[in-house]
């Protein structure tokens, strides 16, 4: 998420830009959500609550919580004047941009930051999101109508009478008004019920419009008049949509789909190939390969050298934007017991401060789930302008800017932020790379 | 040694000869069993491949040991699978599935039930593109549908 932002940032501004990508990333693990405030300030996943309410906060709220609580943070870099009040402005502005990019190529995001939506997953733990692709927001049990879980008979690892028990008692929990939960059995036609046992090919098989007419008869006896129909993630993969409307069409109920991490769940699937089509609307060219390093021969990033089958390459750039990710991404490596930053050597720090580089990566890991895990918030540090820090505390290379999980300071999964921080860092990192590479051509 | 210091160890503890006796004993027709029990004209690696092969057990590959190695750097996120019916791939197992069951690759050919000429792939890699850990999923995909040649032959 974090390079695809920057490169359109970019490419927008009108600079040639090209995108060195080995793959979706992090971000093709997404859960259907882009949470730009912390859900909760501990690993009970408890919500924040607003004490006098006794109702949980809404996102503006959360994020004024989470710049004053959490000083490592890397929202602290993009706000540091902390004032809530100047960063929901900006926050706006980015999720608008991304929206207006994703819209053309059947992703829509919906969400605000004025009030929560409560989304239930496919385990019926429910999640207090902020913005989410439209299928899940949809999902929204805070409105307090009906719902509906529809058992799709065969679905691999799917208990729809399970998720309904869980959702009430997570509603009772969050002090909701809980809408009433019943299950219904779906009677898949016989040429979709042979693909359940993969969600994956269920959803391809549904991108068919002869297949979702036949799903969408099947749905129309479920009594789902006027309410809140839950599928689990199996919507389509490209046509999702479309599906939906034919749905709602047959049902008259408003249908949604749990949310769900991959293989579960193709929202991740959704927006990495909505961002690729709009990377190339915006005449990004993208590069499938590996950045292997970055050349700094006179302290500036000068090159950055790419393989991939056909051998090495090295790329001239007036600026580079270090978007790596952490482990999942490629960022941060483990090469012979010594873990640090894959493309320069960057020093590695966690959210204390604490250097990790240099070691076996095990040693930053706790051994209870519970305790705090340095591993997870390891990344590099960077300055104001977000340019990554060296050993000194000097600016790695001057036209060298850092975004998304690569920067130190936060665990995205458990502080869900993830998705939040590489969009608004990747917007900003692109406006810095666009300076940076102006200064350079002047 | 570890064992016979553990003895040590657990007869100053206790000094109870009863453990002493014990230790010797076992001892004593352990190394009995061994002398009397000795096969030399008998490949024990031979008659152990032999014994399990009805489980699917055989001696590994080098080519294959490769590809196994691979597969463990598999997150088990599952992007290959969605990406594999985004490309309209019918392959006889999941391209997740068939990651995780090449880690496991000496076994479990004959528990996934593959058939011979049924396990491969068209091999348009549209999975590999999409996986984090840039492991071979086509190459793994064919090495499987051969593994279930043999094992259907």
């Amino acid at each position: 998420m974090a390079g695809s932002v920057a490169a359109l940032t970019l490419a927008r501004q009108g600079l040639a830009t090209t995108l060195v990508r080995s793959g979706p990333g992090a971000t093709g693990m997404c859960w259907g959500t882009i949470d730009v405030a912390s859900a909760s300030p501990d690993r009970s996943g408890l919500p924040w609550r607003d004490p006098v309410r006794d109702q949980p906060l809404g996102p503006a709220e959360r994020v004024a919580y989470l710049l004053n609580s959490r000083p490592a943070h890397p929202y602290g870099v993009l706000f540091p004047e902390r004032d809530v009040g100047r960063a929901v402005p900006d926050i706006k502005q980015a999720l608008d941009v991304l929206s207006g990019e994703l819209r053309p190529h059947g992703v829509t995001l919906v969400g605000s930051l004025d009030e929560s939506r409560l989304l239930a997953n496919v385990r019926g733990a429910i999640r207090v999101a902020d913005f989410a692709l439209a299928e899940a927001a949809a999902g929204d049990l805070g409105r307090g109508e009906g719902a509906v879980v529809v058992d799709v008979p065969g679905l691999a690892g799917f208990s729809p009478n399970a998720v309904a028990r869980a959702l009430r008692a997570e509603l009772d929990a969050l002090g909701v008004p809980g809408p009433s939960i019943r299950v219904a059995r779906l009677d898949l036609p016989q040429a979709l019920a042979e693909l359940a046992a993969s969600p994956a090919r269920l959803a391809g098989a549904l991108d068919d419009p002869s297949a979702a007419e036949a799903l969408a008869a099947k749905v129309a006896p479920l009594g789902g008049e006027g309410r809140l129909i839950l599928f689990p993630p199996i919507l389509g993969l490209l046509r999702t949509g479309a599906l939906r409307a034919t749905l709602e069409d047959s049902c008259g109920g408003r249908v949604a789909e749990l949310l769900g991490a991959p293989p579960w769940s193709p929202a991740g699937l959704r927006l990495d190939r909505a961002l690729g089509a709009a990377l190339e609307g915006a005449g990004v060219l993208v590069r499938r390969a590996r950045a292997e390093s970055i050349g700094t021969p006179f302290g500036r990033a000068d090159t950055v050298v790419v393989a991939d089958e056909d051998g090495h390459e090295s790329l001239p750039a007036d600026a580079v934007v270090l978007a790596t990710g952490r482990f999942v991404g490629g960022g941060l490596r483990e090469e012979e017991e010594a873990f640090g930053e894959a493309l320069l050597g960057l020093p590695v720090y966690d959210d204390r401060g604490r250097r990790l580089d240099g070691g076996p990566a095990r040693r930053h890991l706790r051994r209870r789930f519970g305790d705090p895990q340095p591993l997870f918030t390891a990344g590099v540090r960077v300055d104001g302008r977000l340019r990554p820090l060296g050993a000194g505390g000097d600016v790695a290379a001057p036209n060298l800017v850092a975004a998304g999980e690569i920067v130190s300071g936060f665990d995205p999964a458990l502080q869900r932020t993830g998705l939040g921080f590489a969009l608004l860092s990747g917007r900003r990192a692109g406006l810095e790379a666009a300076l940076l590479a102006s200064e350079a051509v002047r | 040694m570890r064992g016979y210091r553990g003895f040590l160890r657990e007869f100053r503890r206790t000094g109870s000869l009863r453990a002493l006796v014990l230790q010797l004993s076992v001892g004593g027709r352990h190394v009995l069993r061994q002398w009397t029990r000795r096969r030399p004209d008998v490949d024990s690696e031979a008659l152990f491949l032999e014994s399990y092969a009805a489980d699917g057990v055989r001696r590994p590959r080098a080519e294959l040991r490769e590809l196994q190695n691979a597969a463990q750097a598999c997150l088990a996120c599952g992007l290959c699978s969605g990406a594999c019916a985004q490309a309209a791939g019918r392959p006889a197992l999941d391209p997740r599935d068939a990651v995780l069951a090449a880690i496991r690759l000496e076994i479990d050919v004959r528990r996934l039930g593959l058939e011979g000429g049924t396990g491969s792939c068209d091999a348009c890699r549209a999975c590999e593109l999409r996986c984090p850990a840039h492991i071979p999923i086509a190459r793994v995909q064919t090495a499987l549908g051969t593994l279930g040649d043999d094992a259907s032959s």
